[in-house]
């Protein structure tokens, strides 16, 4: 995955220890499976057979597939799987500001319209085409944990992989799991949350900026310019499910700082986002308290909360 | 901006909720229930008795559940209950001095007692599930053996499920003190059905269902019981259902509508409306009232009063259950959660009347009944 992860169990070490390797385990096929570095990952595969045939899927890449599509279009075309490519002309090695001329035949390949998904293949038309699911898969990989560790009977947990945290129930009967909202100026922590069930994402620009001709680009790039955006420096969304928290940073992002914000604001989770300048906005949940920012989370409810029909009917003949 | 059901968190989250983690579609905690409850029918008016006894039926029910995933990719369950009735039931009718129909109601009371089990074990895939089921169900004079199939199917993102299911079960009467009355010595019973239904999630807040479903009998389907009730021996039915769910923030509400349309052989058709909601208050409570309105036509041979100058071999019949009837029933379920324990306790009354059936009944049936049902239920899951 690249950045630190840790998982945190409450309960006894033995338990913890096979349930924390049962993680281990997954998050590793998450990696071997949806990584672009590894030959037989699906992506891989996916990526090498761009121009050439549809590649077989399973049930969750489909899943996974369709809600990049998701995204797409609630970003109004921002957030594309297919922009990966821009890592080409975008690369530590440039050293002049790219030119339409160069910037065109990547952007023909990006169009996540153009991707063919049926219900168990995947087609990239074009050959030099690439999907890159690396960041959807992150979030979801720490959902997907927090579900196995419930799964094994775990009810107190936090799953943190590299700043994509899942926390499973609560640290004791009265507070949430405390987390701590890294400031990117250094200096420690911006926010102080406490999480009940809840995922918190981080999606961040600052940190790695590639600097040409003395000036600073951001590794956020708009997939229909392929230029760098003006984006917020930081942002933090906390969600019922990381993925959603996720997704819901990163399109912030991609629409500037402006538009994010408005974004964040609509989007109606609570969030911390940090502009360029080091100035922060919050907002649905957070407030000022003692130690500067923080939020207090309380178990949240989904969209479609299935009330279950009870099995006991007295049977009645009609 | 006003938030409306389909704002992005709704869609981002329906789409997240479609991946395979959180769409944990084998259950993984284990339920243990058990429950009680009574039903008790109205007495019936006086004016309208020839003989017996104006007491009708009584029944108190207990069942015990439990169900548990198996393994990685299984899940079973098992269900047992028991009923013990007492009471009165008709035996048939005659016709009035004023041309109404009186009932004669049968003089012992019956004490009997019901025992069923029924167990299923599922098979969970990918997209899909397959369930088997055994049911038996025994009574001193009726016993009952059933084996059923199932398989769902999930399309478009869990967006669309597709369930068939097919069942078929044989059941034997031995009436009681059937040479005493003379009544028929030994019946049997086989029923298959089939039934095929759609869902659709129409928005992250609605949930659409269609259903058809098909069931033929043969064999004994008379009441041995009754003093002149003779039906043919076979008796095919036919449903349409369909069923409307949605969800609205406040309250945690879910509304839920429904429709059932029947029709068979027999020549009855009858038509079920029934809308409920649940919702949560923030006590912890989740309560809600349903209401049901039934109504049906008269079956081809019914007879409002028995006519013993018909032929054996022509079909008759005056049971209630046969004629043109509707009914109204309605009631409040409430739930309260209490750590892993749910508490949960219902009442219903249903009232049935002549005059709301299907057809204008020449003499509605005097028997027609109403009852009260009340009861509570404990699950717990671990």
């Amino acid at each position: 995955m690249g950045s630190p992860c840790s998982i945190k169990i409450a309960g006894s070490y033995q338990h913890a220890k096979s349930v924390s390797d049962a993680c281990i385990s997954e998050a590793r096929r998450f990696e071997a499976v949806y990584s672009r570095y590894t030959n037989d990952s699906i992506v891989a595969q996916i990526n090498t057979a761009a121009g050439l045939k549809p590649v077989r899927i399973d049930a969750e890449c489909r899943a996974i597939l369709n809600y990049a599509g998701v995204c797409f279009n609630l970003s109004g075309g921002l957030f594309d799987v297919t922009a990966g490519v821009l890592r080409r002309i975008w690369s530590r090695a440039r050293t002049r500001k790219p030119t339409e001329e160069e910037l065109a035949p990547i952007l023909s390949l990006i169009d996540f319209n153009q991707v063919e998904i049926t219900d168990d293949t995947v087609f990239l038309p074009r050959s030099g085409m690439e999907i890159d699911l690396g960041g959807v898969v992150k979030e979801y990989a720490a959902d997907a944990l927090a579900q196995l560790v419930k799964n094994h009977g775990v009810d107190s947990a936090v799953i943190n992989l590299g700043g994509d945290i899942f926390c499973v129930g609560a640290r004791g009967a009265e507070e949430g799991w405390h987390i701590g909202i890294v400031d990117p100026k250094g200096g420690g922590a911006a926010a102080a949350v406490q999480l009940v069930n809840s995922g918190l994402a981080t999606s961040g620009g600052y940190e790695r900026f590639l600097e040409i001709e003395g000036q600073q680009y951001s590794h956020i790039l708009d997939p229909r310019t392929g230029f760098p955006v003006n984006s917020l420096a930081s942002v933090s969304v906390i969600a019922e499910q990381t993925v959603v928290a996720g997704s819901a940073a990163t399109i912030a992002l991609l629409k500037g700082e402006e538009e994010g914000l408005k974004w964040l604001e609509d989007f109606g989770c609570p969030y911390l986002a940090i502009d360029q300048g080091g100035q922060m906005v919050t907002g649905v949940g957070f407030n000022s308290g003692a130690r500067g920012l923080e939020y207090v989370g309380e178990p949240l409810k989904g969209p479609l909360n299935e009330q279950r029909t009870g099995f006991f009917d007295v049977k009645v003949s009609q | 901006m006003a938030r409306r059901d389909a704002s992005p968190l709704a869609v981002l989250s329906a789409a997240a909720l479609a991946l395979p983690a959180f769409g944990a579609s084998q259950p993984t905690e284990r339920t243990l229930a058990v429950s009680t409850a009574v039903y008790q029918e109205d007495d019936l008016k006086r004016s309208n008795l020839v003989f017996g006894d104006v007491e009708r039926y009584k029944v108190k029910t207990n069942q015990f559940y439990v169900s548990a995933p198996i393994g990685r990719n299984w899940s079973g369950s098992l269900s047992y209950d028991n009923e013990s009735m007492s009471g009165a039931s008709p035996w048939g009718t005659s016709e009035s001095a004023d041309g109404q129909s009186d009932v004669i109601m049968s003089g012992a009371s019956i004490d009997d007692s019901r025992n069923g089990l029924d167990a299923s074990m599922t098979r969970y895939f990918d997209q899909s599930s397959v369930s088997v089921s055994l049911g038996y169900s025994g009574e001193h004079d009726y016993h009952s053996r059933s084996i059923g199939l199932s398989y769902e199917r999930d399309f478009f993102n869990r967006n669309t499920t597709l369930g068939l299911s097919a069942s078929y079960s044989t059941d034997e009467i031995t009436p009681t003190d059937a040479a005493l009355f003379g009544r028929v010595l030994y019946g049997e019973k086989r029923s298959r059905s089939f039934y095929a239904s759609l869902t659709q999630l129409m928005s992250p807040v609605a949930v659409l269902n269609v259903g058809v479903g098909l069931t033929s009998r043969r064999g004994f389907l008379s009441d041995p019981y009754k003093l002149r009730d003779i039906r043919p021996d076979s008796r095919l039915e036919k449903t349409i259902t369909a069923s409307y769910r949605h969800y609205l923030d406040w309250k945690q509400t879910s509304l839920r509508l429904d429709y059932r349309y029947f029709w068979d052989s027999f020549g009855v058709r009858s038509q079920t409306v029934s809308g409920s909601f649940m919702q949560t208050l923030s006590s912890g409570i989740s309560w809600g009232p349903t209401l049901r309105y039934y109504a049906q036509s008269e079956a081809s041979f019914y007879q409002s009063f028995d006519q013993y100058a018909l032929p054996v071999t022509q079909a008759q019949s005056s049971d209630f259950r046969l004629s043109s009837y509707g009914a109204w029933s309605y009631g409040v379920k409430a739930r309260y959660q209490l750590g892993a324990v749910e508490l949960s306790g219902a009442i219903e009354r249903y009232e049935s009347d002549k005059g709301l059936g299907l057809n204008e009944p020449v003499a509605g049936h005097p028997a027609l009944v109403r009852f009260g049902v009340f009861s509570l239920g404990l699950e717990f899951k671990f």
